[in-house]
């Protein structure tokens, strides 16, 4: 019994445990991988995924320590583990498969060498004859798809999918035990994800090897992982079959991280959400970590914290108060009968807008239309204008041809004004001067706004910084915080407060959710559909994501090389489509 | 001190790196702060150190009343050195911040407008790179006379270029980050921006490239006195001590190495609280 399980499991984890300077940052975790098996983790930012597996790989960066054990291919390792010893380990027992393949390869190294240094690695003291090596070099590229000529090409010369595989060749090349894939395809677009995923499944058969995925995307963790393992600020909240626990959720939190989630074939009027914020690494608490933010939460949560425990079907879960699987309130469906109105003038209109960047056109003759109150989305792979079609609207980069219209005025360099156009970045980190408080930040955004306004016929809504705040549902004490006191989340509220000071006529969402958790993108999802309500906003979404999309705009442009490829509403593009592109984007959301 | 250099060394790399920072920053600025008082109030301490007495002259170290013994014109080598802070002292600091606000303006202004603003300043900026500055030294005090103004704003002259690059590529940094095209989208005037929001993101690397420039302007300042372009014979300057000193090199030594400790010990001092400001820095920002 022992030995077979022994050799059922070729992978396994006890009591991992890695703390740092604040304190533990993962907790007491334990799991198994049978051979040619996946475990899939998942968590939003700040949940400890990502230090496991550099805990599992013996890659902590220096000031964070691991206890436990781990053993691989039948070596044990008591962690933290000496270096030399992580030195035979790593390469033909575990390899890591990082998330960026722009920054993971070396980019002054042709493809083929790099894939050559882990097989001279593997090698170890016999050398192998130059001959030798390139022809593994191709095999190793035929595996992952790639044509021969990669080999002496440089990284920077591939797209990302192409990087991704060439990193999957060379994780490959050193015949790992086991894989750790950390957020394998989160910098790639929707149709790379789902190849570069396929391929990870179809190598781990082939190559019968354990697999770690660590994703923050619950659906891509469902497509490939046989146990998934979830984790919430440094502590498995829920583990077993990945079926039980992602179909039927019985933690709350993996509940709520499962009905976040946008769905791409309906609008819905809200989405669910978790409230609150995930908390800090290494943020002290007493009881379950989850409380807080626990629709769930009773009195026994707040003093101690519940222990992982078997529940049925095989499935671990650490909460006092669930014991089953959580049935879902099914959130309400928008009936969408809306439909553009014609008559209804157009804040902005672009026509004929061509965009070239050294030679490269970016935009090629782009024509939109966006109406008064209307939410318009535009949808697109990286690389496909949509985000320079935004700046080019907004003034931050000029057109070389054509005409953008604000109601019906040609926009020139002279009469663009803070109150016609507004912009909330991607990453609300770089977003807020971080030197500058929030109060003051957003009470210079309004003296600014003020300024547009006079002269016009339209008197300014006269608003204060605390009343922006409470309109992105922040407390009026946040004023005197700076951006590093908040987290992404309320760093992007601030961001909408600052964007809505001068009354703009046009609020641009540059992929403003796409950095954000998904349990906190349900939140600023809500909040703009509020302020939408209320305030009658026109919001132009720019996304590569349908799902988001559909929760927030109306009508729909789908952008590619530059060039509109498809339009019309919302509900109607993304049920019959007509064109091929936007096909095979519906068809690679993997849900 | 020792003892705690030497358990830190000891204990593991992480606490190594917690303890010892405090240790450097402490040390600099007891150095700096031994220094400042000299150059605020060592005229007051000793007020005839420059009074010539060649009755006392050339007593080697540790003569009664005179532990580091005299100069060749007799006067107390500690005393003067004392005395000598000031000149030595405050005159690179005023090269220092000159240079930090000339280079600060210019080079927010090339960083910021680019184009043809950056590309006029940019070539002057070049050219005054390759003024070579101790030459240039010579030359001026020949035209005006060596005196101890002019040297300075000479100094500064020759400083501020390379504060305008270090500014300006700061700049060029910045610019393109979302929070400054936010504030371009709210239409906040270009000065606004320049000096409300990217004048404070620039603040470590101001304060760490001042501090620099401050080390490298006391090494400068004393290395023209040397030449005898800085301050006028008979003030009392580390500079102008070391070329004293060469004449009774043999006699008394330390008329020479008290100055020449003293000004690689302050350089140093304010080097290395650089580096200790820039590590704290680094530790204590948030995301």
């Amino acid at each position: 019994m022992k030995l077979a399980e022994q050799a059922r499991e070729d992978v396994r984890a006890d009591d991992l445990i890695v703390a740092g300077p604040a304190g533990q940052i993962v907790r007491n975790l334990s799991f198994s991988i049978p051979l040619g098996q996946t475990l899939g983790i998942v968590g939003e930012s700040g949940s400890g995924k990502s230090l496991t597996a550099k805990a599992v790989s013996g890659l902590l960066p220096a000031g964070l320590h691991a206890t436990g054990s781990v053993v691989i291919a039948g070596t044990k390792v008591v962690l933290p583990g000496s270096a030399a010893a992580w030195q035979r380990l790593r390469g033909p027992a575990v390899t890591l498969l990082l998330q960026d393949p722009f920054t993971s390869l070396s980019p002054m190294h042709r493809c083929g060498d790099q894939i050559a240094w882990t097989l001279r690695a593997k090698a170890r003291n016999s050398r192998l004859p130059r001959a030798e090596i390139q022809a593994q070099v191709m095999q190793h590229l035929e595996e992952v798809n790639l044509p021969a000529t990669v080999a002496r090409q440089y990284p920077g010369e591939l797209s990302g999918g192409m990087r991704q595989r060439v990193a999957i060749a060379a994780a490959l090349a050193a015949s790992p035990r086991l894989l750790i894939a950390d957020e394998p395809t989160t910098a790639l677009d929707a149709p790379n994800q789902r190849d570069v995923l396929d391929l990870l499944a179809g190598l781990q058969r082939e190559h019968g090897m354990a697999m770690v995925v660590i994703s923050h995307d619950l659906g891509l963790v469902r497509g490939v992982a046989d146990q998934v393992l979830v984790m919430y600020a440094g502590s498995v909240v829920e583990q077993g079959p990945t079926a039980a626990v992602l179909g039927t959720p019985v933690h709350p939190y993996t509940a709520g991280l499962r009905a976040s989630d946008p769905p791409m074939d309906r609008r819905l009027e809200r989405l669910v959400v978790i409230p609150g914020r995930v908390p800090e690494p290494g943020e002290q608490t007493t009881g379950c970590r989850f409380a807080a933010r626990c629709l769930f939460a009773a009195d026994a949560c707040r003093v101690a914290e519940p222990p992982l425990e078997p529940v049925a079907d095989g499935r671990l879960v650490a909460c006092f108060v669930s014991r089953g699987p959580i049935t879902e309130v099914a959130p309400a469906v928008v009936d969408e009968r809306w439909e553009r109105d014609t008559s209804v003038q157009a804040v902005i209109e672009v026509r004929d807008l061509t965009k070239a960047f050294g030679g490269r056109p970016a935009l090629r003759e782009v024509s939109i239309e966006i109406r008064e109150g209307e939410s318009v989305g535009i949808v697109g792979e990286s690389g496909s204008g949509k985000t320079t079609l935004a700046r080019c609207i907004a003034g931050l980069e000029r057109q070389d041809n054509g005409q953008i219209l604000f109601r019906g005025t040609p926009l020139t360099r002279h009469n663009r004004t803070a109150s016609q156009v507004q912009v909330v970045f991607q990453d609300p980190y770089s977003a807020l001067n971080p030197r500058l408080r929030v109060g003051a930040a957003l009470s210079e955004a309004l003296r600014g706004g003020t300024a547009a306004r006079r002269g016009t016929t339209q008197e300014p809504p006269r608003r204060t910084a605390s009343e922006l705040l409470e309109m992105v549902g922040l407390p009026a004490a946040f004023a005197r915080r700076y951006p590093a006191e908040l987290s992404g989340g309320e760093r992007q509220r601030v961001a909408i407060a600052r964007s809505l000071a001068p009354a703009p006529d046009l609020l641009i969402c540059d992929e403003s959710v796409s950095a954000l958790d998904v349990s906190v993108q349900a939140q600023i999802l809500n909040l703009l559909g509020d302020l939408r309500r209320e305030l009658g906003l026109t919001i132009l979404f720019i996304s590569h994501d349908l799902a988001v999309v559909r929760q927030i705009s109306d009508a729909i442009y789908i952008i590619s090389g530059g060039r509109i490829v498809e339009s019309g509403l919302t509900r109607k593009v993304l049920r019959t489509p007509q064109q091929d592109y936007t096909r095979h984007l519906i068809s690679a959301v993997a849900h | 001190m020792t003892a705690d250099v030497l358990t830190s060394v000891a204990a593991p790399a992480a606490n190594a790196r917690k303890r010892r920072r405090p240790v450097t920053l402490v040390t600099c600025l007891i150095i700096l702060g031994l220094a400042l008082f000299a150059a605020l109030f060592g005229h007051l301490v000793f007020p005839n150190a420059t009074q010539v007495n060649i009755l006392q002259a050339k007593l080697p170290p540790g003569s009664p009343g005179h532990l580091l013994g005299t100069d060749e014109l007799g006067r107390d080598v500690f005393a003067i050195s004392v005395a000598g802070a000031a000149s030595t002292l405050v005159g690179p600091l005023i090269v220092a911040g000159g240079a930090m606000i000339v280079g600060t303006f210019f080079g927010l202004l090339a960083g910021f407008r680019q184009g043809p603003t950056d590309f006029v300043l940019s070539r002057i900026t070049d050219l005054l790179l390759a003024l070579p500055v101790i030459l240039l030294g010579v030359v001026v005090a020949g035209l005006f006379g060596a005196s101890y103004w002019w040297t300075t704003l000479l100094l500064i002259v020759t400083f501020a270029p390379y504060d305008i690059r270090i500014v300006r590529s700061g700049v060029i940094e910045q610019v393109t980050k979302p929070y400054v095209e936010a504030a371009r989208l709210l239409h906040l005037s270009s000065w606004r921006i320049m000096f409300r929001h990217l004048l404070v993101n620039l603040w470590p690397l101001e304060r760490t490239n001042f501090l620099l420039n401050y080390a490298n302007a006391i090494i400068a300042m004393s290395a023209l006195s040397f030449l005898g372009v800085g301050v006028q014979e008979g003030t009392a300057n580390w500079g102008r001590q070391l070329i004293d000193g060469e004449q009774v090199l043999f006699s008394n030594p330390l008329v020479s190495i008290t100055p020449a400790v003293l000004i690689v010990v302050v350089a140093c001092a304010v080097n290395l609280l650089a580096d200790a400001l820039n590590s704290r820095e680094g530790k204590g920002r948030g995301r």
